[in-house]
């Protein structure tokens, strides 16, 4: 299903990105990302560290289950998108992308009064793999009584 | 293996944490928690306010992930648990709806935020995610205090004789013990539902008199339920009610409102009760402009005050109305000087001297009683027995606190710098010290 520019452009912005997979046994795991961007217009790709995240990396090249969230810290406004991924090795523009995205929620996190030092930890980028994921649900999910709903659901 | 209970901070709320879940069909889900805690050493409560989703899947499949982060440090946690109930009642149930309906009351959204349920998970096991950043040796925030500085302000409390003293000395233990903005509230009206506040320190504005509704915020809260409440970054509340509170600064002597003491960039807040015996007394509050200034040590702590504060109050309250009466002395002398206006409204009984507020209920009943008396027989000294005993003043709970109401209206009248005072005549006794004579008018409007 397609992402509306709205969309497009608020996962691009520096929000809170959460990556949800599971393993074989069906447990799930939680990662986080550092990059985010529309690929194309039914396609959002994540920058993530294969080596904070383990589980979820290893889930993801074993059953490319995933549900991915897109947060803003300032006013909660957020996004949950599911599907399948396919893994992939992170080129320059990945890297590239990944330091701007840090950069900004340096910056974003400042301006909300929390401190470098407590954010640095999230944001990692060593041995960084790149999750493509071809959007199949998509949903509001800012708190309030309209979380959780779907905004469109391709049949499956 | 990391144990539940290091993760302390982890459960302040400053930093959200995240469930995932799998649904039967393999799709994982993600949500936000709006409130995760600790039931005991293997068990954790969370409110899932909104998500249908967590509840279906943790139903169909009860194994999920849980990731928590440590607001003093920034350190992530990640926590694989199985679902094993979800209660409706109960203690933990009380403690996850208590601490929601203070913050929520805070953001001026009481009501709004009910919780239903919460979810109960064992947790399966702990580890930490790495990170090339440590910050684990450079905590972010204050430190707590030790129980050596705590024991003393303990003793020191217990040694009081008087309500005043008690009062004061709680106050000192907090600033002794890093609390640096605290106040005391007391009830001040049982049968309004209402608190006043009595003291405070480390505010431009004291707020003594000011007074705060059972349930209303974090204060309120703590006096309807009972229990302990802390919220440790306010700006995430705030920014969900940021209008609330901008209609605060007022005209006391138009309104009949006074302020509470407050931080207006407070990010930091705590409340605990003051109970004896069961029943409640007060809340002592205390507040910091840091985030995450109150740990669990903090908490405690200021319950161990609190407990000391309470007991050593109810003391001087009983012992205050055995006291035995003194011989009253009539005025001396002739009363003179210039006239001085006191105005008492009887629908809500304030009380207002040469135009300023004083105070209104329970305490400017008595002020009005004692001020009665004094223009009719020239009286100055009233013993605590005699006022508990005065039909006039229509108080049946009265017996329960009526040192710290005299308590609360001498202090409000040295604030005022008014030239009418009250001063403390030994064990269940005060004296009226008029400078000048009282115009006494009762408003029956």
């Amino acid at each position: 299903m397609q992402l509306t520019d709205e969309i497009r452009h608020f996962i691009a912005s520096p929000v809170m990105i959460i990556v949800g997979s599971r393993d074989a046994a069906n447990c799930p795991s939680i990662g986080r990302a550092v990059g985010a961007r529309a690929a194309r217009e039914d396609c959002a790709e994540v920058v993530l560290s294969a080596w904070q995240w383990p589980e979820t990396a290893a889930n993801l090249i074993a059953n490319g289950q995933a549900a991915i969230t897109f947060a803003r810290p300032s006013d909660y406004v957020s996004y949950q998108i599911k599907g399948n991924v396919t893994l992939r090795a992170a080129g320059p523009e990945d890297l590239e992308l990944s330091a701007l995205y840090r950069a900004a929620v340096l910056e974003m996190f400042s301006e909300l009064g929390l401190a470098a030092e407590l954010v640095r930890p999230w944001l990692v980028d060593r041995d960084p793999v790149v999750a493509s994921l071809k959007v199949r649900e998509l949903y509001i999910q800012t708190p309030g009584p309209k979380a959780g709903t779907a905004i469109r659901a391709e049949t499956r | 293996m990391i144990r539940l209970r290091e993760l302390d901070d982890c459960f302040e709320g400053v930093i959200p944490s995240i469930i995932a879940t799998a649904a039967a069909d393999g799709t994982p889900n993600i949500s936000y928690l709006s409130h995760v805690a600790m039931v005991d050493d293997d068990h954790i409560a969370i409110s899932n306010q909104f998500f249908a989703k967590t509840a279906a899947n943790i139903r169909a499949n009860p194994h999920v992930s849980l990731q928590l982060v440590n607001g003093r440090t920034g350190k992530q946690y990640r926590l694989d648990a199985t679902w094993v109930a979800s209660e409706d009642h109960g203690p933990f149930f009380a403690h996850v709806e208590n601490q929601l309906h203070a913050s929520s009351a805070q953001a001026g959204m009481a009501g709004v935020m009910r919780l239903r349920a919460i979810d109960i998970f064992r947790v399966d096991s702990i580890a930490a995610v790495p990170s090339p950043f440590s910050t684990e040796d450079t905590p972010v925030g204050a430190t707590a205090p030790d129980l050596e500085a705590t024991g003393r302000v303990a003793r020191t409390i217990a040694e009081q004789g008087d309500t005043e003293g008690v009062i004061s000395a709680l106050l000192a233990g907090c600033g002794e013990l890093g609390f640096d903005h605290a106040a005391v509230l007391l009830l001040g009206d049982p049968a309004r539902g209402l608190l006043a506040t009595v003291a405070s320190r480390g505010y431009d504005q004291s707020g003594v008199g000011s007074e705060i509704g059972f349930g209303d915020g974090l204060i309120g809260t703590v006096a309807l339920t009972g229990r302990s409440v802390k919220v440790s970054d306010m700006s995430r509340i705030r920014r969900l009610g940021a209008a609330i509170g901008a209609a605060a600064a007022s005209d006391e002597n138009r309104t009949r409102t006074i302020a509470l003491p407050a931080l207006p960039d407070a990010m930091s807040q705590m409340a605990v009760p003051l109970r004896v015996q069961g029943a409640l007394q007060g809340v002592l509050f205390t507040e910091s402009r840091e985030r995450l200034a109150f740990g669990k040590t903090h908490e405690l702590v200021l319950e161990i005050l609190a407990a000391q504060g309470a007991l050593a109050l109810a003391l001087c309250e009983a012992l205050a109305s055995q006291a035995r009466p003194a011989r009253l002395r009539p005025v001396n002398g002739p009363v003179g000087g210039r006239v001085i206006q006191v105005v008492h409204h009887s629908f809500d009984d304030s009380v207002f001297v040469d135009n300023i507020y004083v105070i209104k209920g329970v305490a400017g009943r008595l002020l009005a009683y004692m001020l009665d008396l004094y223009v009719s027989e020239g009286r100055s000294e009233f013993t605590n027995r005699e006022i508990r005993a005065a039909a006039s003043l229509r108080l049946p709970e009265i017996k329960d606190n009526l040192e710290t109401r005299l308590l609360l209206l001498r202090r409000r009248m040295d604030e005022r710098n008014l030239p009418i005072r009250l001063f403390h005549a030994g064990r269940g006794q005060v004296r009226l010290l008029v400078n000048g004579t009282p115009d006494l008018q009762c408003n029956i409007k």
